[in-house]
C-alpha cells in the first residue's frame, strides 16, 4: 500500500475547512511527509524512522497516525472505563510486508508508542532478539511492571499482515482480534471467479481512504486542533528513540537492557 | 489383533479424563484397572460408569493384575519417580504425563530405570497427534514458507489449579518449593510448568536445539496464587531461528472443583496458535479451531465449544504400536529431556533476569 499524499492532502484540506481549524493550511508534501503551516510556523509531519530526520524547512513532527485509529482508541477506552483493569500483560504483534506506510523501524516505533498510549507508562527494560530479516521478538517491562511480548517486523510480500494487540487485565482481556480467529475480519467479502475481494470501510466522512490514510488525516487534525500538543509529541519522540536504542543494544549484545532516558530525568532508570 | 492390557494410576492429573474415553473406546486396548489413593477422586470415578476396578495403590493393582502390560501414570508431577520405580519393578510399560520430572538428576534416574527394565516409556505430548499440527509440520518441511525466521506460539489456557489443586502447590507441580526470583513471594510450578508443548514443537519444527532462552514472569493475574501465571519467553535456536512463546494461564476461569460447562470465563479455554514467519511467507495455525459457538447455560456467556479434540487417539495408537512392535516412541524420555531443560532454563532466566545460554 503506497501512501497517497494527494489523497491525504485533499481529505485533510476538506476536514480543516469543515471544522474551521484556524490558521492552518497544507503547503506541501511528498511520500512519507506532509508540510503544514500552523499559526505561522511550518511543521513537517513525517512517518517515523529509527533516525528521525531534522529537516531545515520546518519543525519535524512524528506522524503517530495509529493513535487516531478508532479500534485502538476503543481498546484504550475499555481500559479507561475500568471494564478491563489491573493490567499485567500485553501481547503485541505487528507484522506486515514493507510498503509505503510500514517498514520495520516504523513498526517498532508504533509498538513502543502504543505501550504508553494504552497504559500511560514508560518502558523501562527491554530484552530483544537480534534483528534478522527485518524482524525481531522482544519483551518489554513498564514502570509498574506490565510485561509486553512483541513480535515485530517485515514479512514477505503477499503475506497477510497481522496487527494484534491483546491486553490482559486481572478481570479480563481486551483485544482487536476476534476470539477463535487468526486474522482480522473485513466488513465486506466479494467472491467470484475464484477471487475474493475484501473491503474494510470504517469512516464515512473519509470514505475511500485506506485505514492508515484515514488515521493520518485524523491524527493531523487532532494535533492542529490542539487535542494533542506539538511539544508533547517532541517529548514522546525523544522517549521512543531512547527505547529503540535500548532494543537495538539488547539485540546486539543479547542481554536485558535498562532504558537510558535522554531527557526528563530517570537516567539509567 | 493383539490387545494390550492397560491401567491408569492415581487419576489426579488434569489429562486423565481424556484417557478414560480413549482407553474405553480403543479396540486394541483392554482397560483393566485404575489405582487411586484419594477417596473423593475415587468416588467420583465410580460415578462415571466405566465399571473398572479401583485399587488404593499402584502396587496393589499391579500385584492383583499381573496381566497388565502398561500403565498410564496419571499422578501429580512429584509422584512420577515413585510410580516409575514401581512400574519398572513389575516390568510394565509406561505412558508418562507431560512432565516426568523437573529435577534433571531425577529425570536421568528415570531414564536409567526404564532402560534397565527394558520397557517402553512414552511421554504424552498430545499435540504431535493433532491434525493441524501435523499439517503445519508437513508444510514447514515442504518449504511452504521457506526458511523459518521466527517460530511464534501460544499455549495459553485457564488455570486448572482449582480443579486440580496439586498444580497450585509448588512442591507437587515443580517437585519442590523454589522461589521464582529474589524479593518475590511466588514459587516455580505454575503456568510454565503446565505447558511444555510449544517448547517441544519449536525443536521439531526447526530441527534444531536451543541456543538461548530469555523469560519474564509478569505480575500475577490471580493474586492469590503462589505460582507464576503470566510468562513470556523469547530466544534463539542453534540454527538462528528466533522464537517467542507464551505459556501463560491468561484465560480466566470459574473456580470449579470438577471441570465442566461454564468453566471458562474467557470464551475459549485454551489457545494453541502458531505464527511461523518464513523467508518466503507466513503460516498461521490454530491447533484447536474452527469450533462451535453458543451462549446460554450455565452462565449465559458467549462460549467457544471445542469441536476437534482427539489427539489422545493417535497417541494411544502409537503407544500400542511401540509396545507390540518393541519400537521407541517419537517422544521418549531421552528426546523430551531437551524440552524439560529448556523450561528449567526459563525459570533460571526469570531468576537471573538475563538470558540463559545452553551449555554454559
Amino acid at each position: 500500500m503506497r501512501m497517497d499524499i494527494n489523497k491525504i492532502s485533499t481529505a485533510l484540506e476538506n476536514m480543516l475547512n469543515k471544522y474551521e481549524i484556524p490558521e492552518t493550511k497544507i503547503i506541501g508534501g511528498n511520500e512519507g511527509s506532509l508540510i503544514i503551516e500552523h499559526k505561522g510556523k511550518k511543521f513537517i509531519f513525517s512517518l517515523c524512522d529509527r533516525n528521525f530526520p531534522n529537516k531545515p524547512e520546518g519543525t519535524p513532527v512524528p506522524l503517530y497516525f495509529w493513535r487516531a485509529n478508532r479500534r485502538l482508541n476503543e481498546m484504550k477506552n475499555v481500559l479507561l472505563t475500568g471494564n478491563v483493569k489491573d493490567v499485567v500483560g500485553m501481547r503485541a504483534r505487528a507484522i506486515t510486508p514493507r510498503d509505503g506506510f510500514w517498514n520495520v523501524d516504523r513498526l517498532i516505533v508504533m509498538v513502543v508508542d502504543l505501550v504508553k498510549f494504552f497504559f500511560d507508562e514508560k518502558i523501562v527494560t527491554v530484552f530483544s532478539t537480534k534483528m534478522d530479516n527485518n524482524y525481531l521478538n522482544a519483551i518489554f517491562c513498564t514502570e509498574k511492571g506490565i510485561r509486553i511480548s512483541a513480535e515485530i517486523g517485515e514479512i514477505p510480500q503477499g503475506s497477510i499482515p497481522s496487527f494484534m494487540f491483546e491486553i490482559i487485565g486481572r478481570n479480563g482481556v481486551v483485544t482487536n482480534l476476534p476470539v477463535d480467529a487468526q486474522v482480522s475480519q473485513h466488513s465486506i467479502y466479494v467472491s467470484g471467479d475464484g477471487n475474493v475481494k475484501t473491503y474494510t470501510d470504517t469512516d464515512f466522512e473519509l470514505f475511500g481512504l485506506s485505514q492508515p490514510e484515514i488515521d493520518c488525516v485524523r491524527f493531523i487534525m487532532s494535533v492542529c486542533s490542539g487535542k494533542d500538543s506539538f511539544e508533547a509529541l517532541q517529548k514522546d519522540k525523544s522517549y521512543i528513540n531512547d527505547v529503540v536504542i535500548a532494543i537495538i543494544n539488547s539485540g546486539e549484545h543479547e542481554e536485558k537492557v535498562k532504558v537510558t532516558f535522554s531527557e526528563g530525568g530517570n537516567k539509567n532508570a | 489383533m493383539r490387545r494390550i492390557n492397560v491401567a491408569i494410576s492415581s487419576l489426579t492429573h488434569a489429562h486423565v479424563r481424556k484417557y478414560y474415553s480413549t482407553l474405553f473406546t480403543n479396540p486394541k486396548i483392554n482397560w483393566v484397572a485404575v489405582s487411586c489413593e484419594d477417596e473423593n477422586i475415587s468416588n467420583h470415578f465410580k460415578t462415571l460408569g466405566y465399571n473398572v476396578p479401583v485399587y488404593k495403590t499402584l502396587d496393589e493393582m499391579l500385584k492383583t493384575h499381573p496381566e497388565i502390560d502398561a500403565v498410564v501414570c496419571a499422578s501429580d508431577n512429584s509422584k512420577h519417580l515413585e510410580e516409575f520405580k514401581t512400574c519398572c519393578k513389575y516390568g510394565k510399560h509406561i505412558l508418562s504425563m507431560k512432565i516426568p520430572s523437573f529435577d534433571l538428576d531425577e529425570y536421568d534416574r528415570m531414564i536409567e530405570l526404564v532402560n534397565r527394565a527394558g520397557i517402553i516409556c512414552q511421554v504424552e505430548l498430545e499435540l504431535h497427534y493433532n491434525p493441524v499440527v501435523s499439517r503445519m509440520m508437513k508444510l514447514i518441511q515442504e518449504g511452504a514458507v521457506g526458511e523459518i525466521v521466527s517460530f511464534n506460539a501460544t499455549n495459553i489456557t485457564l488455570s486448572p489449579v482449582w480443579a486440580f489443586p496439586w498444580q497450585g502447590k509448588p512442591e507437587l507441580s515443580y517437585g519442590k518449593k523454589m522461589k521464582l526470583k529474589e524479593n518475590d513471594n511466588r514459587f516455580r510450578g505454575g503456568a510454565l510448568s503446565d505447558h511444555p508443548h510449544i517448547f517441544d514443537l519449536v525443536r521439531w519444527a526447526t530441527s534444531s536445539e536451543y541456543r538461548y532462552v530469555y523469560a519474564e514472569a509478569g505480575h500475577n493475574i490471580r493474586t492469590d496464587l503462589c505460582e507464576e501465571d503470566l510468562v513470556y519467553v523469547i530466544g534463539e535456536m542453534n540454527n538462528g531461528t528466533k522464537f517467542i512463546l507464551d505459556p501463560s494461564w491468561s484465560r480466566l476461569e470459574e473456580r470449579l472443583k470438577i471441570p465442566g460447562p461454564g468453566w471458562e470465563v474467557y470464551p475459549k479455554r485454551m489457545e494453541v496458535n502458531f505464527v511461523i514467519i518464513g523467508t518466503k511467507g507466513v503460516l498461521m495455525a490454530d491447533a484447536f479451531g474452527p469450533n462451535v459457538y453458543f451462549n446460554g447455560g450455565p452462565n449465559n456467556r458467549y462460549t467457544v465449544q471445542y469441536t476437534y479434540f482427539d489427539e489422545w487417539i493417535g497417541m494411544m495408537d502409537e503407544f500400542y504400536s511401540c509396545i507390540v512392535e518393541g519400537k521407541q516412541p517419537k517422544i521418549n524420555l531421552e528426546w523430551h529431556r531437551g524440552t524439560i531443560e529448556a523450561m528449567q532454563n526459563c525459570y533460571r532466566s526469570i531468576l537471573e533476569e538475563q538470558p540463559v545460554f545452553f551449555g554454559k
